[in-house]
């Protein structure tokens, strides 16, 4: 596969009998909300108790049907820490779909991920799908962020929104699948263009410049 | 005392009075001034309970009596109970002044106070069964790590050690390098606002040793923070909470710390490399070299087997220190990666390489084992870069994987030719050869009756240890070292060109062990291309 193809992740080729698209999703929100267990639970289906956490930013694929769309994720499993948050820019840029992580039972998570979306509907593009994952469902009973609220959020921010748990597979598959859905499967051309840009913008300056930057930017 | 400068908050507006009111204690007990600063110590959260108690009385005492001299009245009381206090603890001290707003208190006191109200973790037995404890603070006293126990509810004793730090050091010309206290050994760091301290009883341990270990602790912090962002952090800050920066990395430390007990690799500063046929070695470097030279951001390639590194691929006119070698296979030990994750991107400073900045690795297993992995570290943080990385892999992998490398790399592990027999003196238990021009070493396997017991192995570590550190102090010059000991006779020798450490059965005369050193150089000469990474390609940057 060309690196071409690959970057203009909008969609691969459009073959006449079945689609293949490619888009580029980011997980986000506090640390230790279930991210990687979500992802896990959806690439392999497993689920393991004491999941270690994330360093940097581990990258997944999967595939799933749609109809007559073959969708390939690529999967952005970010830390949650905080000390990587001013990173996190460089995994939502160019993402066609997010999902901002809260644990239902944990108001707090819940706030930091009203900041996520915030943060995502001002700087990543403009039409990202945004879904808000309630995650650890089967702590329902020491709940803490109740559905309605949620739901009431995630309506008015126009977010998809579901409650899942990682560890008994409840929703999990189905939010990724109604991302999917929602994923505009057709301005291949545009999202290619855009990205293209988006690339030549940072690009410039050596290895070394680039240091300093990161450096600068980690500082935050 | 009274002109120490304002270094340390908390220590420095003691007057010469209070300080000599201390003095008749019997051990030397640093005092901490935690309130006398606007700052917002980090000793006043512990200071809780004192506070607490302080609010009680003022409450009580003021319902009683009228205002303004009662709170004479209560100063007095506390006065007098604290000389009580005195005369039958003889550790003083808690003595307060108007509205709480001074407030003077030891450790050896502060610990009292806790063990009453809440579980004091110094007072734990098993905490204080540890061998080896590891702290990390502040300059201002502000905990970062402890190995063992939360370091948190440690905020007193790391002010302890802040305090002793500080005392030594606030004349700007003193060091405080280590505390020998009966069968502990206390070595302390003080490096860049970090004060890194380490108590260990383990008996084996010298006290270059646990500094040596000290060092590793503080790269290994540099490594996730930077020093820069350190310094700016803390010279805008000096209370700054640091833990903040390293949240989810505590675990590399205590990875860290775990792997020095017994990698050679780290205590010889040395790169672990796995042997290896020289052709095959020569074949995957090529593979690397040719897939990562188009790739212009990338500065070192690294494949590690086994953790262990079978090929470094660098730009011609910079190296990689073994140090930050340490610091990326404690990245890759320390964590457990699902093995879904195709790769991961995870942002590390190499202090070696250069200290203030940050470069990315891309870490991805290769097989299914998850023994080999590739690490390409790039100056470049961009996403997109990263996934031209992952392309890159994959060419590399399937290059590997239709040479057959893998499986000849893991048949490797059952290779004889390097077994401690091919050297055929039988009394040569055990030997460490170290090659001082490429940095990298050999460790054989262990004769009888060593192969059979992971302590008697471990043993053999502490004694090569203690030899590296006898051979390595700067006031003595020795060269070689032989002694025959109670199980065993052990040798250590050192020149500008390699060390070598050994092991031989107890009752073995010295023409035996001359014979078998020369065989053993024979050995290691003739194997030196199986042994050691050299003449790898370069990266034409």
């Amino acid at each position: 596969m060309s690196s071409q193809t690959r970057s203009g992740s909008g969609g691969g080729g459009t073959a006449s009998a079945s689609r293949t698209c490619q888009f580029k999703l980011v997980l986000l929100g506090e640390s230790s909300v279930g991210k990687s267990s979500l992802v896990l639970r959806f690439v392999k289906g497993q689920f393991h108790e004491f999941q270690e956490s994330t360093i940097g930013a581990a990258f997944l694929t999967q595939t799933v049907q749609i109809d007559d769309t073959t969708v390939k994720f690529e999967i952005w499993d970010t830390a949650g820490q905080e000390r990587y948050h001013s990173l996190a820019p460089m995994y939502y840029r160019g993402a066609q779909a997010a999902i901002v992580v809260y644990d239902i039972s944990n108001k707090e998570s819940f706030h930091k991920a009203q900041t996520w979306v915030k943060e995502l509907q001002r700087q990543a593009s403009p039409n990202i799908v945004i879904a808000l994952a309630g995650n650890k469902l089967d702590l329902a009973n020491k709940r803490a962020v109740s559905y309605e609220e949620a739901k009431q959020y995630a309506d008015e921010h126009s977010l998809l929104f579901m409650e899942t748990s990682a560890k008994t597979a409840a929703n999990v598959m189905d939010i990724f699948t109604s991302i999917a859905k929602k994923l505009p499967k057709s301005d291949v051309n545009e999202q290619a263009s855009r990205q293209s840009q988006n690339r030549s913008g940072v690009n410039v300056g050596g290895a070394n410049q680039n240091q300093q930057g990161t450096s600068g930017c980690a500082c935050k | 005392m009274s002109n120490t400068p304002n270094k340390f908050d908390q220590l420095s507006t003691n007057s010469d009075t209070e300080f000599k009111a201390e003095s008749n204690d019997e051990n030397f007990i640093p005092i901490y001034d935690s309130l006398h600063s606007n700052n917002q110590s980090p000793l006043l959260h512990n200071f809780d309970q004192v506070l607490q108690l302080e609010e009680d009385y003022d409450e009580t005492e003021s319902k009683s009596s009228a205002s303004g001299e009662p709170k004479f009245v209560l100063n007095q009381r506390e006065f007098d109970e604290n000389e009580l206090n005195v005369e039958t603890k003889s550790d003083l001290t808690e003595i307060n002044e108007k509205n709480s707003s001074q407030i003077f208190s030891d450790a050896e006191d502060q610990d009292t106070q806790n063990e009453e109200v809440d579980l004091p973790v110094e007072q734990n037995d098993e905490w204080r069964s540890q061998s080896k404890h590891v702290f990390i603070l502040s300059e201002s006293g502000k905990p970062i790590y402890s190995l063992h126990g939360n370091e948190v509810k440690l905020i007193a004793f790391m002010g302890l050690l802040q305090a002793l730090m500080s005392i030594i050091e606030c004349d700007n010309e003193n060091k405080l390098n280590f505390v020998v206290a009966g069968d502990h050994k206390i070595a302390f760091l003080h490096r860049s606002h970090l004060i890194l301290v380490c108590v260990s009883s383990e008996p084996d341990k010298c006290v270059e040793q646990l500094e040596l270990e000290l060092n590793y602790c503080y790269n290994q912090i540099i490594s996730v923070v930077t020093l820069s962002l350190i310094e700016k952090i803390f010279s805008r800050s000096h209370n700054y909470d640091l833990r903040n920066k390293l949240t989810g990395t505590e675990k590399l430390l205590t990875n860290m710390i775990h792997r020095l007990k017994s990698d050679y690799g780290m205590l010889l500063n040395c790169v672990n490399s796995y042997p290896l046929q020289f052709e095959t070695r020569d074949q995957v470097s090529r593979i690397i070299a040719q897939q990562i030279t188009p790739i212009r951001s990338v500065l070192f390639g690294l494949l590690l087997f086994d953790n262990r590194l079978v090929s470094l691929i660098r730009p011609k006119s910079r190296n990689i220190h073994p140090v930050d070698v340490h610091l990326l296979v404690n990245v890759i030990t320390g964590f457990d990666t699902p093995k879904s994750v195709e790769f991961t991107w995870y942002p590390i400073c190499l202090p070696n390489f250069d200290k203030n900045g940050i470069m990315y690795a891309y870490i991805s297993h290769l097989d299914e084992s998850c023994k080999t992995c590739l690490i390409l570290l790039t100056g470049m943080c961009d996403e997109e870069q990263s996934i031209e990385l992952n392309e890159c892999r994959k060419r590399i992998q399937q290059k590997m994987q239709t040479q057959n490398i893998f499986q000849i790399m893991n048949l490797k592990l059952k290779d004889n030719s390097l077994k401690l027999d091919q050297i055929g003196v039988s009394e040569l238990k055990h030997f460490l050869f170290k090659d001082n021009k490429v940095f990298q070493y050999f460790v054989s396997d262990y004769g009888l009756p060593y192969s059979q017991s992971l302590e008697e192995q471990q043993r053999i570590f502490d004694m090569y240890q203690k030899l590296y550190h006898k051979l390595h102090n700067k006031t003595n010059s020795l060269r070689i070292i032989y002694m025959q000991k109670k199980y065993e006779t052990i040798l250590g020798w050192q020149t500008s060109n390699f060390e070598i450490y050994a092991t031989f059965s107890p009752l073995v005369t010295k023409d035996i062990t001359i014979n078998a050193i020369n065989k053993l150089l024979e050995f290691t000469q003739k194997n030196k291309s199986k042994i050691f990474l050299s003449s790898m390609p370069t990266l034409p940057r």
